[in-house]
This record gives C-alpha cells, structure tokens and sequence, in this order.
C-alpha cells in the first residue's frame, strides 16, 4: 500500500526507459545461451517488468531499441551468432508467481499468459533501431494494488550463441516513438546491464527496501575490480560495498535502520579510474533477510535517497 | 519657608507608633547623641564623626527662629572613647543659614560637600507662611578648613524642591529628591552622572523604585548599593527603608530592610559603614526623629558548591556516520564564524552561552557530488545555573585581584546581597570586589548570596566557591 501511495504521488514522471536516464546505466545486456558466465552474465537471462498506471486505458507499447545481436554496439564473441528472444507477458501469473519474483531462470519464471514474443539474430534492420511490440490493451497486465498499476513482464533470453545482445527498453503510448506513459515504471529483481567504458562515468541503481526489511545482502556477479560500488541512502553515505572479481558472485550484507525503511536506496558504480576496463558487463542482486528478492525501480520510488546526517554534538 | 512648610516636603508622613519587635539579624539601639525633645535625622560618615540634621537650638547661630524653633542645620559630632560621643555643634557657620540646612553628603576625602537648603536665604525673605522658597541642592568645597565656594546644583528650580542628595564613594554620581515634573508622582529618587566635571541630565529611577508617593534619603553605600526610604512602597508602614542596586544594568526590586530597622514609624536616613554590617538610621518610633545605630548579626552559608566551569567546546559529529574509514566522504562543518572545519568529527569552542548554527555539507570524495548540503543543527548553550565568580585563578602576593559575583545564570531567583568570604569569615560586599591576598598559598573564595523574598517571605540562600592559588 505504501508502494502505490508513492507511485501515485509520482505519477507526473515520464521516464519510461529502462534503464531510465537518471541511472546513467548505458544498457542492459543478455548473452547468448552458449555464451560463458565470466563475460559478465550469469544466467543469459533478463527478466524486466513495467507497470502501467491505471489512469492508462489507451494501448501500451513496449519497445526495445536494437534488439538484434549484431553491428558495432553489441559485444561481439567471434562473429556474431546469437539468437535473444523478446517475450512479453501478462495475466495473472506474470507477476504474482513466486517464481516470477524470483532468480532463478529454471522454474517458471515465464508464468502468464504470452501476450508476444520474437526472436532476434543478426538482423541490421534493427540494429540501433527501435522494435515495437504491442499494442497491449493495459488490462492485459496483471493488476498489483500494492505496485499501483497493471504489470507487463519482459523476458529477454539468449538462446544461443555467445555475443551479447545490448538493448535497452521504453514503454510508450505510441508504436513508432517514444512517447512516455505518464506514471509508468519499470522494475526488475536482478539487474544485468553494461557499464560504460568511460573512466569518469557514474551509475547507479534504485532498489526498493519495503518495511519488513531488516538487513540486505547485496550480491554482484563478474565486477572485474572495475571501480567501486557503494552505498547511499538516508542513513548511509557511501559505504563502500565488496566488489566482484572475474566471474564470480560477491555479497556484502548491510543493516536497515529505521528510516531505511520504505525507501529507496541507492547502489552507485563507479569505474576504475586508475585502469581501463572495457566491455564490462555487470549483474546485480539484492536480497532481504530472509533471502526474498527485491526490486529495482528505474524511477526510484520517492526519489534519489538523499543522506540526511544526524548531527550530535558531544 | 516655615518649620510647618518643611516638615511637609521631608517630614510630613512620619507618624510615631509602636516599636517592632527587633529581629535576630539586627540590633539596633538609640544613639546617646540623639535627644528625645529635637529631631534628629539623615546621619552621613563625616571625618571620624558623623554629620546630621538637627532643629536643636544653637546660640551661636544669629538667625531666625520660627515659633516653634523648628529650623533645621547641619550638625557634626565626634566620638569621645570607644563608646561615647561629645555634644554635637554646628558643622559650620559658613554654610549654615537662617533658614533650613541640610542632609549633606560628602565625597570620600571630604572635601566636597553636597546639601540641601532652603533657596532663598536672604532675611528679607523670611515669611513663614511664605511655601514658594523651595528646597534646593548645593554645594561647598572645603578650603583652608571652610567651606567656600558654594554653588547652587545645575538643575536646580525654583518651582520644585532638590533635596536629600547622595553622593557616590567615587563622587561619579549623585543621587537625589525631587518633586519636579516627569516623576511618577510625589518625591522621587533621581541621579545625575559627571562627566568632564558637569552633571548629566537626571535621570529617574524608574517605577520599579518610585512610586507615586515619596521616595528619599538616598543613601549611596560602597558596592553599589542604594538605600532610600519610601512610603509608598509596600512596608511596615509610614516610611520604611529599602535598599536596591543596579545588577546586570538593571535596578533590583527594592529589598525592604529587616523588621528591626523598620517600624510602623517612620524609617528613612540611613547610613552603613564599609562592612555595611554597622550603620545609624533616622527614625521618630521614639515621638521625634531620633538617630539610632544599628549592628547586623554575621552571616552564615551552611553548604557551598564547588564551582563548575562552563564549557563551550565540543566534538560535532554525524551519528549515522558509520564511521568506516573507507568512506570517501569530506564532512566540511561551519559554525557561523567564517571558517570552515573539515573532518568526521570536529572539536569547536563557542565564545559563550547562546544560540548557534552549525551547518555540515558532505561531499562526495570520488565524485565530487554533494551527499548532503547544508544540513542545519541548532545549539543552544547555557552556563550552569549556578552562581560564578569570575576572577583570575591565580594571583600574586598584595596584588590586588578582582572578584565578580555573576549571577545572570541563576534561573528563578533574584539576588538581592553579595557576601564574600575569603578566608575570615562572610562579609558583605558588592557584585564586584578587590582583594589583596598576603600570604603564597591556596584559598578558598566563597561567594554568598541572599536573593530576595519569594511569596512565602523566605529568603534563599547560594554560595559557591573557587580555588584561586597565590604565587
């Protein structure tokens, strides 16, 4: 309820990409299904959900900017051969499958009712072009009163080959540009994306910490030693975070205070300045106490924490 | 101006009634100098000797005499032993009229003397029934042993009476009587500072000391204390005494003196000595006004404090700092006086008690972006409530030190005496005061302090004391 509470009063947001501009994440990435872990992917999976207000009645589209594993802005493994598959769901299940929520690709993490889907290879009709799908009658998604809109689930899967597929998502009210669904957001449990290789870039991601939450465990997959990653949120002021080496997963458990709670906190990468690392692909996971999974908002909900120090004297 | 007319402008509210029942912290008892058939009034230290008013006859003078010889001079009376005193005369021809004289006041030397008389002193003038000849403030400069020089007080006026006046110790100020126009009513207390050998404008007490009936007999004692007599102020009845001083730029609630000194008669003309322990007061409890002296029982403080030092330092801190050292963030402080301190924690003294600002911004090391700007804290500092002696806490040997009694602290009380005590017992004194220690040697100063009645009449009591080391 909380939740909904703070996406209505954000309804006059209009960053529908995802990732969303003010996370500065360049792209997300998946990887073909024969590709290996240690180029940044753990699973060659990605699963993204949107969420569309209801004060949208009209059609939705979602639509995926260079959806093709081909041309100079995907990673090229050898020559290009993979094939990622786009597949949108809604329904019942699409959301509220415990297994949806969760990380592991083996179960039914495809729960819903298949409302799309298309499979992309090397295909320069769209590569740095926008493909559309839809439209999608909202009421296609399933209604969460707690995310305070109707869900639409995303899949991208490598199915194979080993490049990786860079692309990035917007949900629009139009099939041919993008045009923002006034309220929408996007949201996924386990972020994969590609870091930019500029030494001075910044990026950062927003999971949510709902008001059962006590401790989290933030985990990340094939860092490389790229840079740093901390931590800000109210009550925390950049606590640096353990980082990942090659193709391995890393967790750094943090307390929640109290006013934690509720809110949104903020995961900052910030690259190597001393030594250039390039191409590096990046997954992220945060999870509560109790192991559960929680999402990143691409519009962070009740905006960029902002540390608020609690001044003593003595 | 009549013996009728006079007794009016000074005297006209004493009554004689029945004598209080004297109080433990007084004693008091008629002078032997003080007949019971003439009046007596407004004793002031002169000399060794002490100088009053007095309507008793004097076959020296060659003056008028109304029909009841009821003219007032001035007189002097010297010691004679230990404990008696010789026949009081005439202070001086020179400056004694045939009309009415007196009270004087005199600088600490004595060779200044500041008195009231009649303004019109010419023969030609003596007309009893005649109430235009007011009383007014002069004064006389002592010169090969008389009293010359006398000059009538700038802002004296013909139209209203300047009596009682008082000087200072330092002769800074002088305080006096007047029924001039601005007052609250009836005779009010005034005082005039110099300034390049001139006296300021008067300026009135206020209404916290006047009334709108009579205020008088200022009596301006070492310490800055100021005892008048009021009848309009609430007492014991007709005039009662009182005393008030300027702590912290402002007058006290006049403290009406004990119940051994005032009476249901009229009390007024008082003078203390340096102890303000012994002094005389005028009083007609006896019928006619009689000068009586008085000794007041020594002090006691059961239980003194030990002083604490204010402290205006302190570490400012962020709580939620998780206080990792891998956190990469610059804490820069500013406490409202331009500088800006960086650290996790800071250390910062403020000049003193009061309201302050602290700000804190927080940036980001590896980015440069601000993690937080300009987070304010409000810090309000308060000195212990306490009293505090302000002083030096070391000091030479026969080098005078100064003490300040500071009680601007003290919430909820108003203090009304000082008494300090350094090493010999407690005596009253000032909220300022100089000692000369003689000997090398720790002491202990002890500060006392008596705050004025609460609702119930109970006096409460402070004391605090501080270690000052003689080298």
């Amino acid at each position: 309820m909380i939740i909904s509470f703070i996406l209505i009063g954000r309804i006059a947001l209009f960053s529908q990409s995802a990732p969303a501009v003010d996370e500065n994440v360049p792209y997300l990435i998946t990887f073909g299904g024969n590709a290996i872990t240690s180029w940044g992917d753990d699973d060659f999976c990605q699963v993204f959900y949107c969420i569309v207000p209801p004060s949208q009645t009209d059609p939705v589209y979602i639509r995926v900017y260079d959806p093709d594993t081909g041309g100079d802005l995907d990673e090229l493994k050898g020559e290009f051969n993979t094939i990622v598959n786009f597949s949108i769901y809604g329904g019942n299940d699409c959301w509220s499958d415990t297994t949806a929520q969760g990380l592991n690709k083996t179960g039914n993490f495809k729960s819903g009712y298949l409302l799309s889907s298309k499979s992309f290879g090397v295909d320069p009709k769209y590569d740095k072009k926008w493909y559309t799908f839809g439209p999608f009658n909202p009421s296609e998604g399933k209604y969460v009163d707690k995310l305070g809109g109707r869900v639409f689930k995303i899949i991208a899967l490598g199915i194979s080959g080993d490049d990786g597929n860079i692309y990035k998502y917007f949900l629009s009210t139009s099939p041919v540009e993008n045009v923002p669904v006034e309220g929408g957001n996007w949201f996924t449990y386990e972020y994969h994306f590609r870091f930019s290789d500029d030494q001075k870039h910044v990026c950062q991601i927003y999971p949510f910490v709902d008001d059962k939450t006590i401790s989290i465990q933030i985990s990340n997959f094939d860092w490389d030693d790229d840079g740093t990653i901390r931590i800000f949120s109210v009550a925390k002021n950049g606590i640096f975070c353990d980082v990942s080496g090659e193709d391995n997963w890393i967790v750094r458990e943090f307390q929640i205070v109290a006013e934690e709670k509720n809110s949104t906190i903020e995961i900052q990468f910030t690259k190597n300045q001393n030594v250039q690392v390039r191409n590096n692909n990046v997954v992220i996971v945060v999870r509560n106490q109790y192991g559960i999974s929680m999402p990143f908002y691409v519009v962070p909900i009740g905006g960029v924490p902002v540390y608020s120090p609690k001044i003593r004297m003595k | 101006m009549s013996k009728y007319h006079y007794i009016i402008l000074l005297l006209a509210l004493f009554f004689n009634s029945e004598l209080n029942a004297q109080s433990d912290s007084y004693t008091v008892v008629p002078t032997s100098f003080s007949s019971r058939i003439c009046d007596e009034f407004s004793p002031v230290f002169y000399n060794g000797g002490i100088v009053f008013c007095s309507n008793e006859r004097d076959n020296s003078l060659v003056g008028y005499k109304d029909e009841q010889n009821r003219l007032f001079k001035i007189f002097f009376v010297t010691k004679k032993g230990s404990n008696g005193w010789n026949h009081p005369k005439i202070l001086a021809k020179e400056i004694t009229s045939a009309f009415n004289d007196g009270p004087a006041t005199f600088n600490e030397i004595g060779n200044i003397m500041y008195y009231s008389r009649n303004n019109s002193i010419e023969n030609s003038m003596r007309n009893i029934t005649d109430t235009t000849n007011k009383l007014g403030i002069y004064s006389a400069e002592l010169i090969d042993g008389k009293w010359t020089n006398i000059k009538p007080f700038t802002y004296n006026n013909p139209l209203y009476s300047f009596c009682t006046p008082a000087l200072t110790p330092d002769g800074e100020r002088i305080y006096f009587s007047s029924d001039m126009p601005g007052g609250y009513g009836g005779m009010d207390l005034y005082y005039c500072d110099i300034h390049n050998n001139s006296w300021d404008k008067p300026v009135n007490l206020g209404p916290l000391i006047n009334t709108n009936k009579n205020e008088s007999f200022p009596f301006a004692c070492k310490y800055g204390k100021l005892y008048f007599a009021s009848d309009g102020l609430k007492g014991l009845g007709g005039k009662d005494l009182f005393y008030t001083q300027q702590l912290n730029e402002e007058w006290i609630i006049p403290v009406h003196l004990d119940s051994a000194i005032n009476s249901n008669a009229d009390d007024f003309g008082i003078v203390v000595d340096s102890t303000l322990e012994n002094g005389y007061f005028s009083t007609n409890r006896l019928k006619t006004d009689d000068i009586f002296s008085f000794k007041s029982a020594p002090i006691e403080f059961a239980t003194c404090d030990s002083m604490k030092e204010n402290n205006y330092c302190f570490t400012f801190y962020d709580e939620k700092q998780q206080l990792l050292d891998t956190v990469k963030a610059i804490y820069q402080w500013t406490f409202g006086d331009g500088i800006i301190h960086v650290g996790k924690e800071v250390r910062h003294c403020f000049p003193g008690p009061g309201k302050y600002s602290v700000s804190l911004t927080i940036i980001d090391e590896l980015t440069g972006d601000t993690i937080a700007k300009r987070v304010e804290y409000k810090a309000e500092l308060e000195n212990i409530n306490q009293p505090y002696i302000s002083s030096d806490k070391v000091g030479k040997v026969d080098k005078s030190m100064s003490f300040k009694g500071v009680t601007s602290d003290l919430k909820g009380i108003r203090i009304t005496d000082f008494f300090w005590d350094f090493g010999d017992g407690f005596k009253q004194g000032g909220q300022s005061i100089n000692y000369s220690f003689k000997k090398r040697g720790e002491y202990t100063v002890k500060l006392g302090l008596l705050s004025e009645k609460d609702s119930l009449g109970i006096v409460s009591k402070r004391c605090v004391i501080k270690k000052i080391k003689i080298n």
